[in-house]
């Protein structure tokens, strides 16, 4: 499984002498690295990638490794295992026996690292990418390493970013472009003039708890700051809040509002995406993939487009959520590795995550799908200190409380069966529960 | 030879003899690779769940902490394993008596009919597809703008469309697409006790002016009750285990509803921790158990019901 433990002693001392010749050489790929391949060569690097044959990201990360190989003899020993890696991976990587390097994100870098398997990528930061003379650190932007941190030490190279917006067809309502709401109740004041029109102002797949969070994951955050929702699963008293009730009646709003239709919590994925992408509905609050993920469905002259959801006062909090790749912190190619990942920080590699895939990149100079520019450009300028993870982070870091209490607490507000009041009173009760006897 | 001498002294069931000491000492080694076998990959996996169900663990390179049966107590005070657990029991026996239900009338209906084997050929297929197509099938079809309301509209009964797949029908939905694609299995099981059954006892019974239904009571079950006990009992322990089948009615994108979810799905969201979570295998064991607990007291009780002197024709 492990290719580099089939190599023999005289493999062994060749690939030392290859690590050694590097050592402490940051700029190793420069052009005319690609004039002596054989700098590394009998060096190998695992990866066990979260792809699987055939999609996107494999052909991209086929297209580095091979570039890689071929500049620079490192051969990469990539094995594609998809989604469910993630459980062989903790299994590998716990005994020792793990690859060299690894997919993760903002969502999981915080439990390999409390679980020692991430080596500390800060001097990646300081490399030069090859070729273009800047360091790694001046390719990202701020809010983007900020989520790429685990413990305030760069956990993974960012590769392309997730993030949520309220989607909208800029075909349709190009003034949304230069004027988007700015506060709720302009939010609500445009959901009052489309529903006047006789339009269904809200799509929604009711069936996927995690999207119907969304709207209760905004509003939490804009008005309590990153980390809002998180707490209330550590802290009973933290659902006494006052935004917390606000936030709660926000989504009740919406509800009794009659902005979306009559049967949104039966609607299964994807058809209330479809639906939008066929102009039946004007707005979804979804992820950043929702744009791609609709491509093929899209209207004649749609124009997907985003526009963030309303901040409070001067505080716009935007999830950034990063997704790249990670070094084993039991990796005896530690410096063949970080050379890959400078490698995989060129901008014509960066470039492939955008217009192969349809992602945001993680490099500022790349330049995203037409539909994603807006998230984008906030997503540059946004303030690292207003930034947060998926989901505020709360499934990352207390899965049993937001599968069992919150998920099914926020469908009850989302779908009518409570009120704002209910829903505090029902997920304080079962915080407390849950922290008595888990806690 | 004197092992021969000994091989002779096998007790024969309920004939044990003063001297079947020795005799064990030689069954020994026959037995012994059988019982290294189960040990390792029964008797080891199972002391181990049961430990794993006594500790708080994330999975390897996490800490493991002994919490004792907290994760036993947290099943009971969480509403969310309460909902799950209630669904997992309205399954097996709702969705068990639609099944029987389904058996029962079908063999009434079928006997003696021409191509009969046929239609019973056709009520198996959904039982061979794939619960996962199914329920994805199932799932679309009965989306807001799926077949069903169409249909409804087309024969104007709009009056009937609904969200079938809300929170307060979608597990409803799942027992009856269940019910539906298991039937067929239960009806070759029951069946082959039926197809022993012989006909001139339907012939008598019919000259005596007995109708279908009494045929039916009075000979059917009576003289299948062996194969309807095999298929009750198998049918508690796959009820009790229910699970592709949700995920596909509702799909993986996220932590399934609260309102559709069985036992078997809150272990699965324990073992992985859901989407974006990390694993809490100690719980997971715990359900995982209480699984088992159940489901053996249920099969126990099951067979004490259905005990009877077996019947023979003579």
């Amino acid at each position: 499984m492990f290719r580099k433990s089939r190599i023999g002693l005289t493999g062994a001392v060749v690939a030392l002498a290859g690590v050694l010749a590097l050592s402490g050489c940051g700029t190793r790929f420069q052009d005319d690295a690609g004039d002596d391949p054989t700098v590394q060569q009998d060096v190998t690097l695992t990866y066990w990638a979260a792809w699987s044959e055939g999609e996107p990201q494999q052909v991209i990360m086929d297209a580095i490794i091979e570039d890689f190989t071929a500049e620079t003899g490192v051969e990469v020993d990539v094995q594609y295992m998809g989604r469910q890696v993630t459980q062989s991976l903790i299994n590998a990587l716990a005994t020792g026996e793990g690859p060299d390097l690894f997919d993760a994100g903002t969502r999981n870098i915080m439990d390999f690292q409390a679980r020692g398997f991430l080596a500390d990528l800060d001097p990646l930061l300081d490399r030069e990418v090859p070729g273009e003379g800047v360091p790694v650190s001046e390719t990202i932007a701020d809010s983007v390493i900020e989520s790429s941190q685990a413990d305030g030490k760069l956990a993974i190279l960012p590769t392309y970013i997730n993030s949520n917006a309220i989607w909208f067809n800029a075909g349709r309502f190009p003034e949304l472009r230069e004027t988007p709401p700015q506060t709720w109740d302009e939010l609500i004041a445009l959901f009052d003039e489309h529903k006047a029109q006789g339009l269904v102002p809200i799509g929604a797949d009711g069936t996927v708890s995690g999207y119907n969070v969304f709207w209760i994951f905004q509003s939490l955050v804009q008005l309590g700051g990153p980390g809002t929702m998180r707490e209330l699963a550590e802290d009973t008293a933290n659902w006494d809040a006052p935004e917390v009730l606000e936030a709660a009646k926000r989504v009740q709003q919406l509800v009794e509002g009659g902005y979306l239709d009559d049967t949104y919590m039966g609607s299964k994925y994807p058809d209330a995406q479809n639906r939008w992408a066929n102009d039946e509905y004007s707005f979804m609050l979804n992820g950043s993939y929702m744009g791609g993920e609709t491509t093929d469905q899209q209207a004649e002259g749609f124009e997907a487009d985003t526009f963030l959801f309303p901040g409070e006062g001067d505080n716009q909090v935007i999830e950034v959520t990063a997704n790249g790749l990670a070094v084993s912190a039991d990796t005896e190619e530690m410096d063949a590795a970080l050379d890959f990942l400078s490698y995989a920080a060129k901008s014509d590699h960066q470039t492939l995550w955008s217009t192969e895939a349809g992602f945001i990149g993680a490099r500022s100079d790349v330049e995203p799908p037409a539909s994603l520019i807006s998230l984008y450009e906030h997503i540059q300028q946004a303030d690292p200190d207003q930034v947060t993870g998926a989901h505020d982070l709360a499934a990352a870091t207390h899965p049993q409380w937001w599968n069992d209490i919150f998920l099914p607490a926020n469908d009850a507000l989302f779908s009518g069966e409570l009120t704002a009041e209910a829903f505090i009173a029902r997920g304080k009760e079962d915080t407390a529960t849950f922290l008595g006897s888990d806690g | 030879m004197t092992q021969v001498h000994e091989m002779s002294d096998i007790p024969v069931a309920g004939t044990r003899r003063a001297g079947h000491r020795g005799v064990d000492r030689v069954l020994i080694p026959f037995l012994a690779p059988a019982i290294a076998l189960m040990t390792l990959v029964l008797v080891f996996p199972s002391a181990f769940t049961v430990l794993l169900s006594l500790v708080d663990w994330r999975g390897p390179g996490a800490p493991m902490e002994w919490v004792g049966i907290d994760n036993y107590t947290s099943l009971w005070t969480s509403r969310a394993f309460r909902v799950s657990f209630t669904n997992t029991l309205v399954l097996v026996f709702l969705g068990g008596a639609g099944i029987f239900a389904v058996v029962f009338f079908s063999l009434m209906v079928l006997r003696g009919m021409r191509g009969a084997g046929f239609i019973r050929s056709v009520i198996f297929v959904p039982y061979i597809i794939s619960p996962i197509a199914i329920g994805a099938a199932l799932g679309f079809l009965l989306n807001p703008q799926g077949g069903l309301n169409t249909l409804l509209d087309t024969v104007g009964l709009e009056r009937l469309q609904r969200a079938w797949l809300a929170p307060e029908m979608v597990f409803q939905m799942i027992v009856i697409g269940l019910v539906w694609s298991v039937s067929g299995f239960y009806i070759a099981i029951v069946a082959t006790g039926t197809d022993q059954i012989p006909p001139y006892l339907y012939e008598e019974a019919e000259l005596a002016g007995a109708s279908r239904w009494k045929q039916f009571w009075l000979i059917t079950v009576p003289l299948s009750w062996e194969s309807v006990s095999v298929a009750s009992t198998l049918w508690i322990i796959t009820g009790m285990k229910t699970f592709e089948i949700v995920i596909a009615f509702v799909g993986s994108q996220s932590s399934p509803p609260l309102q559709a979810r069985t036992a078997a799905v809150q272990q699965y969201l324990a073992t992985t921790g859901g989407p974006e979570g990390v694993p809490q295998l100690g719980r997971a064991a715990a359900v995982g158990i209480a699984i088992f607990v159940v489901t053996t007291v249920l099969v126990l009780i099951l067979q004490r019901v259905m005990r009877r002197e077996r019947i023979e024709l003579s």
